[in-house]
């Protein structure tokens, strides 16, 4: 026999240590962390001083920002002009319009530095668009039921109403945007 | 709707595919059933259709296209037969074989709903078709061989006559025409989509703009590199002010450890640099390279665009009892495929008119003892940075005297001047719209439209066109055109503070002038050039932009338009002339006032490219005062929305018109969803007083829209009226209980009833 055909026995059938014991007990009795299925992923970031969320999968990119060109035609009220995004020239709109956020949050963008404006990129159905936003917190996962129903003021409003709900986060409250009809409204208005 | 763009064959359905493989095929199959009928003994062009035809058979099996099955079958059979030597491919062969191909390429496209139907309505000709192709008369037919023979022999010694003709091209007349079938075997051909192309293109520009960021870099280290030599000098310089008395040996040593340490760093500093520039120098190598090579993908040998030409010239031919043969030359010259796209109408109807108007009757030419066959020769190749295309005739040539009087009796000049004219002056003529020499209009040419047409599409590419005319022994039309429409060379401008590009081509001149040169003639300003009088405005005026130019001693000034009218545009600066890829703007954009495209500025920032021709109109707009219109429209628009807002949802397109039409006589304004998902989303952006939808729809049918309508606590009380072409009882009680306020039936738009329906129910439209 071999050294190795006797040791592996020996070692098999040692005695378990009290300590290797109780970590193991812990480890099977420990209550199982259970991933909720049906959750939903967005992404979370401030235009001015309101946090907003779009589903994930309709994110393409975050960039840093770049020179966005502005078309000389005024009949385009939320295009802001064109950006170039690895090679491709994206039409860069104003988010802050189409959402009614210019008038409610002009002058307060809580932090004036620049160094965390991002660029999203956005791609529906083969349509892409970019926007400017004031930061990007990053991924959050949610359950449906977490979603509240926005403010009656905004939910009665006749036009331009593109928050589905309002989740809480942290210590603040993110508006979770419909992606289908605000991408609408953005082609729409475009055109 | 811009949705429905295609990504990758993989949208495609088999139908799709099948489409494409015909047209393809049947490419193949028409060159090589005329390259036959020139060389009657070329096998290998029957090789090359009996696996065309046999591939179409099977991919028509695969679609279930019974009728395109029968018809390859029976071509790819005679294929095979005349292979063997059991068959001769005879000229009227190759009439029914080509009459094969416009068959299959009808199959193909059939849509699969009236396929059915159309089998059957087609039975007969596809009958027909079979039988003529199986009869055995057909199998010898020795007599049209010999006919055609003839002429080709002949022609061959009667080419010299030809005005522009070099001898080189002569022995490349004799060789067997089988160019094209040559060329694509030569070299293996993929379909890529243009969108896949694209952004190929911008992925091989931004490579070449981050190599050029590197350059940058490596001028960032070169100062590091200097101030690493002067903090050398500076150690150096304070071992020296040092006494030497004072110079103990502790100091002494880790002096001579910082310069070791100094000089270390500055060596190795120095070889990355080293490094860093030959990397810099492969990389920008290998990126304009990449750049280049991926330009190079939008170039297309000319063979490709001129495909459908032989057929056409043959046929056209026949019609007019004429033999003519087309001599194709420089197919392999790459040509961009959007000039070659474009190209492909003008190029038909200079091959159209050749044959109608320069080709004489066969014994016409005989009597003038020429070949009674006629060569048309379609060229290409690039010149001087240029591509050249030509189209001559070996025909009779344009009757100067007969066209200087057409020119004279049109009352477009007087018959003095007509006669004081150069004969190139006088050809100039052809190309006025409407202007035609013919005094008969055939089905082929002679209406009058057509060579402007031409000049117009050459123009519009950049290019121009040259004609000339030998009596007696042809016309030939030579066209200039740009080698790329993807590259343009352009002048670099700043207005109201951003750069704006222009197409060089257009600007007749650029130039700076003295403020104190410049005049003003009640109240509009103007200064004097070649003792000709420019109008100047300001372009951030015309561009309607915020900033005025600088006011420098200088002004900068951009002369634009044609001799009839040039004007002065007044711009900040000039940034110089660059060399642009021009990137088309986003479709959704529609038509952009003033800027035709966009293309990238070295640094990677975006750089918009004025469109000259629109340009002129608003500058003439703005100078004949009709800004005032604008504000006019303005008030248009205002109008518009006091008006009542109806949407109408329905995914068929005449219904859509239909209704949008009716409801807009009405005096409403008209909004059109193609689905109930589109419909959905425009009615939730709150702005509709009623909705007007159908029921069946793909995506979310009228009834699920209805209830997404009545369950939203915003719209509970919206009107909503179905149209539907379902008017059983159990239809409208479905439609009424989802809260519906009407439900009509399609009929209604006959009587009006839905226009009263809709008064009805929201009022007139400015109520």
């Amino acid at each position: 026999m071999t050294e190795n055909q006797i040791s592996a026995p020996r070692l098999l059938d040692r005695e378990v240590s009290e300590e290797s014991l109780r970590e193991s007990t812990a480890h099977v009795a420990a209550k199982k962390n259970i991933v909720e299925l049906g959750t939903k992923s967005v992404v979370i970031f401030r235009i001015a001083t309101e946090w907003l969320a779009l589903p994930t999968d309709v994110v393409q990119e975050i960039s840093d920002l770049c020179t966005v060109r502005k078309l000389p035609d005024h009949r385009h009220g939320i295009l802001k002009g064109l950006a170039n995004v690895r090679g491709d020239l994206l039409l860069c709109v104003a988010l802050e319009v189409i959402l009614g956020l210019e008038k409610a949050a002009s002058g307060q963008d809580i932090s004036p530095s620049t160094a965390v404006r991002r660029l999203m990129i956005c791609r529906r159905r083969n349509a892409r668009l970019a926007f400017e936003v004031s930061e990007v917190h990053g991924l959050h996962r949610y359950h449906p039921r977490e979603l509240r129903s926005a403010p009656a003021t905004l939910a009665k409003a006749a036009e331009g109403v593109y928050t589905l709900g309002v989740l809480a986060w942290k210590d603040k409250i993110v508006g979770c945007l419909d992606d289908e009809l605000l991408f609408y409204s953005l082609n729409k208005g475009l055109a | 709707m811009s949705r429905i763009s295609v990504e990758s064959f993989g949208d495609l359905s088999m139908l799709d595919l099948f489409r494409m493989e015909v047209v393809t095929q049947s490419t193949v199959l028409t060159e090589g059933l005329l390259g036959l009928e020139r060389d009657p003994d070329s096998t290998e062009n029957l090789e090359e259709m009996m696996r065309a035809a046999h591939s179409l058979k099977g991919a028509a099996r695969i679609v279930g296209r019974q009728a395109a099955v029968r018809v390859a079958h029976a071509m790819e059979d005679c294929f095979v037969a005349a292979q063997q030597k059991k068959r001769t491919i005879s000229s009227a062969l190759i009439d029914t074989l080509l009459a094969g191909v416009d068959l299959l390429n009808r199959v193909a496209e059939v849509s699969d709903d009236t396929l059915a139907s159309w089998e059957t309505d087609q039975n007969n000709q596809i009958e027909a078709f079979l039988s003529s192709l199986s009869s055995p008369a057909e199998t010898v037919a020795p007599a049209t061989r010999i006919s055609l023979d003839q002429p080709r022999v002949i022609s061959e010694q009667a080419l010299e006559p030809v005005g522009q003709r070099s001898p080189e091209s002569i022995p490349e007349a004799k060789a067997p025409p089988n160019g094209t079938t040559g060329a694509a075997g030569s070299d293996r051909v993929l379909r890529v989509t243009a969108d896949n192309l694209t952004s190929l293109m911008g992925l091989a520009g931004e490579a070449l703009v981050a190599s050029r960021w590197l350059d940058g870099f490596a001028a960032d280290l070169l100062r590091l590199k200097r101030l690493q030599l002067q903090l050398g000098q500076t150690l150096e310089g304070l071992r020296d002010s040092i006494p030497a008395g004072m110079l103990d040996e502790r100091t002494s040593g880790r002096l001579v450890e910082a310069r070791e340490r100094a000089a270390s760093c500055q060596r190795s500093l120095a070889e990355r640099l080293a490094d860093l520039e030959s990397f810099d120098r492969r990389f920008v190598n290998f990126s304009s390279r990449l750049y280049h090579e991926v330009l190079d993908c939008r170039m297309r040998p000319f063979a490709d665009g001129i495909q459908g030409f032989r057929r056409m010239v043959r046929d056209v031919a026949q019609s007019l009892g004429k033999t003519v043969r087309l001599e194709v030359k420089g197919e392999a010259t790459p040509v961009d495929r959007d000039i070659l796209e474009r190209l492909k109408a003008p190029l038909g109807h200079l091959l159209r008119n050749a044959i109608d108007h320069g080709i004489e009757a066969p014994n016409e030419r005989i009597g003038r003892g020429k070949s009674g066959e006629g060569t048309v020769h379609l060229q290409a190749c690039h010149s001087a940075g240029m591509l050249l295309i030509t189209v001559a005739d070996d025909g009779e040539g344009v009757d100067l005297e007969a066209l200087r009087s057409a020119v004279a009796r049109k009352n477009l000049t007087t018959l003095d001047t007509a006669k004081k004219m150069t004969d190139t002056e006088l050809l100039e003529f052809l190309f006025l719209p409407g202007f035609t020499m013919k005094e008969s209009v055939s089905d082929i040419s002679g209406r009058g439209v057509g060579l402007d047409v031409v000049q117009t599409t050459v123009k519009e590419l950049g290019g121009r066109v040259r004609i000339s005319s030998k009596s007696g022994s042809g016309t030939r039309f030579q066209l200039e055109l740009p080698l790329t429409l993807s590259l343009i060379r352009t002048l670099l401008v700043e207005i109201a503070g951003e750069p704006y590009a222009i197409p060089l081509a257009r600007v007749h001149r650029a130039l700076k002038l003295p403020r104190e040169r410049i005049e003003s003639v009640q109240g509009r300003q103007h200064f004097s050039l070649h003792e000709m009088q420019v109008g100047l405005v300001a372009a951030h005026q015309v561009l309607d932009l915020n900033g005025p130019p600088p006011a420098d001693s200088e002004v900068s000034i951009l002369v634009l338009g044609d001799k009839t009218a040039r004007y002065g545009l007044v711009i900040d600066r000039f940034l110089g002339e660059r060399e642009l890829v021009v990137r088309t703007l986003d479709p959704r954009l529609g038509k952009v006032k003033n800027i035709s495209s966009a293309a990238l500025m070295p640094d990677g920032s975006p750089v918009l490219i004025i469109d000259v021709d629109d340009l002129t109109r608003s500058i003439e707009n703005l100078v004949s005062g009709q800004h005032l219109s604008r504000i006019g429209s303005e008030k248009d628009i205002a109008a518009t929305r006091k008006k009542k807002r109806v949407l109408v949802v329905d995914d068929s397109l005449t219904v859509r018109e239909l209704e949008r039409k009716l409801l807009d006589n009405g005096g409403y304004h008209v909004d059109v969803a193609v689905d109930g998902v589109d419909g959905w989303n425009a009615v939730r952006t709150g702005q509709y007083d009623l909705v007007v939808t159908d029921v069946d729809m793909p995506r979310l049918d009228g009834i699920e829209l209805l209830k997404l309508i009545r369950q939203d606590s915003r719209f509970k009380s919206l009107p909503v009226t179905i149209v539907s072409y379902k008017d059983r009882p159990e239809d409208r009680n479905r439609g009424m209980e989802a809260g519906a306020d009407y439900y009509l039936t399609k009929a209604s738009f006959h009587d009006e009833t839905l226009l009263r329906v809709v008064t009805d129910l929201i009022g007139t439209a400015d109520s």
